[in-house]
């Protein structure tokens, strides 16, 4: 028999499902069987990304605790308000989820949505990852110090960074980094580029001069010894690069920023759903085989129950509308 | 449908219009002086003077030789195959409209037992057809290639 | 440890059953994907990923391989037996695959895909062994400069494939171009024609547009002329061996291939452009070089040997900036980068010295199931070819079916049919009033890069339009494209003043 004094998760779904069975309790509500058939797993971002590969790993390990297929399911386009939206509107039983990534926390500042982070139930931070101030290995510039010397030394417009779109989070480092730096938000010209591979390209071939993304995505360039990590846009150094130091240690100005990417589902999911979800999502985070896939794609795992993901999101949200105001991004 | 060029002309001409019109509300953006609106903008003249370009061209043509009427069904379509046409706009309506509720498979089967059935094939092949067409669908691409077709009514039964 | 070793290791990785039973049957998976009107190499290899992440290295990169090329080429099946092109990169020469069945040479015109796509895909593939650090070199040259004047040659393509009337052409290609701005502007990132639309926001996805423009309405005229009094005459029955006759039409067009896989590789190696470019730019060049020109787009194999030589190269060439440099050369590369850090092969200069035995087996794998493709696409092209004889009443409400759960699957929610509704409808209009409609397939495919490239060069150079010719790839691609229109122009005023001067003494 439960002790009654103590509930347990197992003892209260079974209670629920007693009730239930007597009818006291709406079946949905208390769905005590879930999940009873596959689960799709939204992701707002194309198949081959990043974001589409940790959710395609999330999805494999969820499929073998939940003992459910999750269906990995690609809502692409509109710059992330596609997939968000879909999370969002779907129905909130539990049957889907998605992957919420920092965008949710910028796209209705500019006025592209009326969704904000607090329009989901969050189940899980899986992963952040601080940008990286990056050269070419070509040029003159060798340590932070003396680039941030230049760069507050050059007329606004000289230098060229990208990375991402207009008004993408890498842009809103380099924005963030800048103002930090007591300089206007245009003082480097931002060139606009359709994700972080293009920006990589253009920064090798001598078109920019920084770009400003995370360590995963220079990875392949700086290990060419092709481009040069100089410091980190983060509080902390990462596992993964000991030796990069942050910004406010090398002398390259206060600023951190990261993106981010968590596991949540629409608004109102019922309770016994999102602690299932949420406590195989903390199960996930200490997987052996998440750590090692996570690692060898160069992203930090950075796991948070969902209170502290729905604290962090509404900090992220802070932030971002600070910058995205002294950008000059902020719409309507 | 057929329209004479000089009408295809003038459709162009209010498609270049209407993009201009829309263009000039692009917001600019701080620090670019060039933005949203110009290839847009000029995309639309060169719609603008094609369409014009057309219209001249017909009207020039139609001064040498007599010309045509301005706008006319195509044959075949009054000659019976509108039913035809309409069956098939249908069956790719109702899959917008109602197959999210509705579930795919139902959907799918008595819209292209309506299609069989306008295009007079006997009423027990159109049903099998349909009806083999559908599950044959969803097995290939919901289950084969895990597309998240809507399940609808069948949501607890598939 | 001498090469000999290496390539000693490398096929005892590559020739084990395993191994090759993967290739198979991700092979006929991609064999079938591709045949499929809308899916696309890319979805085969996406689908393949969750797969691959529980697979080994070699048999994982064999799937993707496999399954990759043989979508490329399925892409001509459909084209030649229904006029739908499976794949984007088949667009560009559907028109003559097509003819070229309605006259009975179903067989010929397959037949070349398919030998030509394996010689093009083994050229590709030959390119990237020996040259891939040095071509990948050459692709991290291009800027936004050198991309906007690729985009701008692709563009140009028009001119040459452009048909009986150029003006119609011309509106069709701006009309592309025209969709290609729906959706969030790429510089700005403001919705542009979104009418307030939310899924809009995400612009005219190509695959539902080419379902809609070439499927849907090619399905609305045959129902509309089914039921009318005089039937339309059927293709023929297309019987026979398939290879008859292909060894003269490769034996008489060396050159074509020879070009064809050239431009196939450069392109596919540039990040970026892939197959779909080069297939119109292999067959806009081999118009232009072409002796008899003027039978192009009416049943004539020699731009079929060109294109379809292109766009099987240009699947080995995006592998070189992507293993060289983990730059994807395509979306099928991009998502292959992802499964190779997963793997533990950074990708990278120093992959062919840590692990050469790897990168050998991976080129093994290449040649192995380029070869594959061959067996593979003759039983494809044997099992297709049944449905000529399953008449019209039956097949178009069928292939109406693919066409809808095609477009669904490329957005995954019915805003893919509403696409291809709406293309289909504008498609069958045009085509009523004599435009073409694979102009607008060129648009919708170019148009995003011209643009982008052309706005980031301008915030770049902070609007000096001489910047564009400051770099040497730059100027030389730049004046190919202002020569291309400079003749165009210059030929157009000439014919018009030889009209004029016949015309005027009658």
């Amino acid at each position: 028999m439960t002790d009654l004094t103590k509930p347990t998760r197992r003892g209260l779904l079974q209670g629920a499902a007693a009730m239930s069975a007597l009818g006291l309790l709406p079946a949905a509500a208390w769905a005590a069987d879930y999940p009873s058939r596959p689960l799709t797993m939204l992701v707002p971002w194309g198949a081959g990304g990043g974001t589409d590969a940790t959710a395609r790993m999330i999805s494999a390990l969820l499929e073998r605790k939940l003992g459910q297929p999750v269906n990995v399911v690609n809502r692409t386009g509109g710059a992330g308000v596609i997939g968000h939206s879909a999370i969002a509107t779907a129905p909130a039983d539990g049957y889907t989820l998605g992957i919420v990534t920092v965008e949710i926390a910028m796209m209705h500042h500019m006025g592209l949505t009326q969704l904000t982070p607090a329009d989901y139930t969050p189940l899980g931070l899986m992963n952040a990852d601080s940008p990286a101030v990056t050269l070419s290995a070509d040029s003159e510039y060798k340590d932070i110090a003396s680039l941030t010397e230049a760069i507050r030394a050059s007329e606004p417009g000289t230098f060229k960074a990208s990375g991402t779109a207009q008004g993408g989070i890498w842009h809103l480092a380099l924005v963030g980094w800048l103002q930090a730096l007591g300089l206007q938000p245009n003082h480097v010209t931002w060139v606009p580029s359709e994700g972080s591979a293009p920006a990589m390209q253009d920064l090798i071939a001598g078109g920019v001069d920084i770009v400003t993304v995370s360590l995963a995505e220079t990875k392949a360039m700086v290990d060419a010894g092709r481009a040069v990590n100089l410091a980190l846009m983060g509080t902390e150094r990462t596992a993964s690069h000991p030796d990069l130091p942050t910004l406010s240690e090398a002398g390259g100005g206060d600023f951190a920023l990261a993106t981010w990417r968590g596991v949540a589902g629409p608004k109102d999911l019922p309770e016994d759903v999102a602690v299932t979800i949420s406590s195989a999502l903390a199960e996930i985070a200490e997987d052996p085989e998440f750590v090692e896939f996570m690692n060898s794609r160069g992203f930090n795992i950075a796991y948070l129950d969902p209170a502290a993901h729905a604290q962090m999101m509404a900090d992220a949200d802070a932030q971002m509308a600070e910058t995205m105001a002294a950008a000059g991004l902020v719409q309507g | 449908m057929k329209l004479t060029d000089a009408l295809s002309g003038v459709l162009l001409m209010l498609l270049g219009l209407f993009m201009l019109w829309q263009a000039a509300q692009f917001p600019s953006f701080a620090g670019q002086p060039y933005g949203a609106a110009l290839l847009p903008s000029i995309l639309a003249g060169g719609l603008i003077l094609g369409g014009t370009l057309l219209v001249v061209r017909d009207l020039l043509a139609r001064r040498q030789a007599e010309g045509g009427v301005w706008l006319q069904l195509v044959p075949d379509l009054r000659a019976g195959g509108m039913p035809a046409l309409l069956a098939v706009l249908a069956n790719v309506l109702a899959q917008i409209w109602l197959a999210p509720r509705v579930g795919f498979i139902p959907v799918s089967a008595v819209g292209l037992l309506v299609l069989f059935l306008v295009l007079r094939l006997p009423a027990w092949v159109a049903a099998v057809l349909a009806v083999g067409t559908s599950f044959a669908c969803w097995w290939l691409f919901a289950g084969l290639l895990r597309v998240p077709l809507p399940r609808g009514l069948l949501d607890g039964v598939l | 440890m001498s090469f000999m070793d290496v390539l000693l290791q490398a096929a005892a990785l590559v020739f084990e059953p395993r191994v090759l039973i993967t290739a198979l049957l991700a092979g006929a998976f991609g064999m079938f994907v591709g045949a499929m009107p809308g899916l696309t190499a890319t979805m085969a290899t996406a689908l393949l990923v969750p797969m691959t992440f529980f697979m080994e290295p070699i048999p994982a990169l064999a799937a993707i391989v496999s399954a990759s090329g043989m979508a490329i080429f399925a892409g001509d099946i459909p084209g030649a037996l229904l006029r739908i092109p499976g794949t984007p990169a088949s667009a560009a020469y559907v028109e003559d695959s097509y003819q070229l069945s309605m006259k009975g040479k179903l067989n010929l015109a397959l037949g070349t895909n398919l030998l030509v796509s394996c010689i093009g895909g083994l050229f590709g593939v030959a390119v990237l062994i020996a040259a891939a650090p040095l071509l990948a070199e050459f692709a991290l040259r291009f800027t936004s400069y050198e991309y906007f004047w690729l985009a701008a040659l692709g563009l140009s393509c028009a001119i040459f494939i452009a048909s009986a009337d150029p003006l119609k052409a011309g509106i069709a290609l701006l009309i592309g171009l025209a969709l290609a701005t729906v959706g969030l502007d790429p510089t700005t990132g403001v919705p542009r024609f979104t009418m307030g639309q939310v899924d809009l926001m995400a612009g005219v996805e190509f695959i539902p547009a080419m379902i809609g423009l070439f499927a849907l309405a090619e399905v609305m005229r045959g129902v509309i002329r089914l039921n009318h009094a005089t039937p339309p005459t059927p293709m023929p029955r297309n019987d026979g061996p398939l290879f008859r006759g292909v060894g003269g039409v490769i034996r008489r067009h060396p050159k074509n291939i020879a070009r064809g896989s050239m431009m196939g590789t450069l392109i596919g190696a540039l990040p970026g452009a892939g197959a779909d470019i080069a297939a119109w730019m292999a067959y806009a060049v081999s118009k232009r070089f072409s002796k008899t020109p003027e039978k192009y787009g009416e049943g004539h194999v020699e731009g079929l040997v060109d294109a379809s030589a292109a766009n099987n190269a240009a699947v080995g060439g995006a592998w070189i900036p992507a293993l060289v440099f983990g730059i994807p050369g395509d979306s099928v590369t991009a998502i292959v980068i992802g499964v190779l850090y997963m793997k533990g092969l950074n990708p990278g200069p120093t992959v062919f010295i840590q692990n050469p035995q790897l990168i050998y087996a991976v080129f093994m794998i290449f040649i192995l199931t380029t070869l594959m493709m061959v067996p593979l696409g003759w039983a494809a092209v044997k099992a297709a070819r049944q449905v000529l004889r399953v008449p019209s009443r039956v097949l178009l409400p069928i292939v109406l079916s693919f066409c809808i759960v095609g477009s669904f699957a490329m957005t995954n929610s019915v805003f893919g049919i509403v696409i291809m509704l709406a293309l289909g409808l504008l498609g069958w209009l045009l085509e009523e009033n004599g435009f073409p409609v694979a102009p607008i397939i060129l648009g919708l495919v170019l148009g995003p890069m011209f643009e982008r490239m052309f706005m980031t060069s301008m915030i770049k150079s902070g609007g000096d339009l001489g910047a564009f010719f400051d770099r040497p790839i730059a100027a030389t691609l730049g004046v190919c494209v202002l020569l291309i229109w400079g003749l165009a122009l210059f030929g157009a005023l000439r014919r018009l003043r030889t009209r004029r001067a016949t015309v005027r003494p009658t």
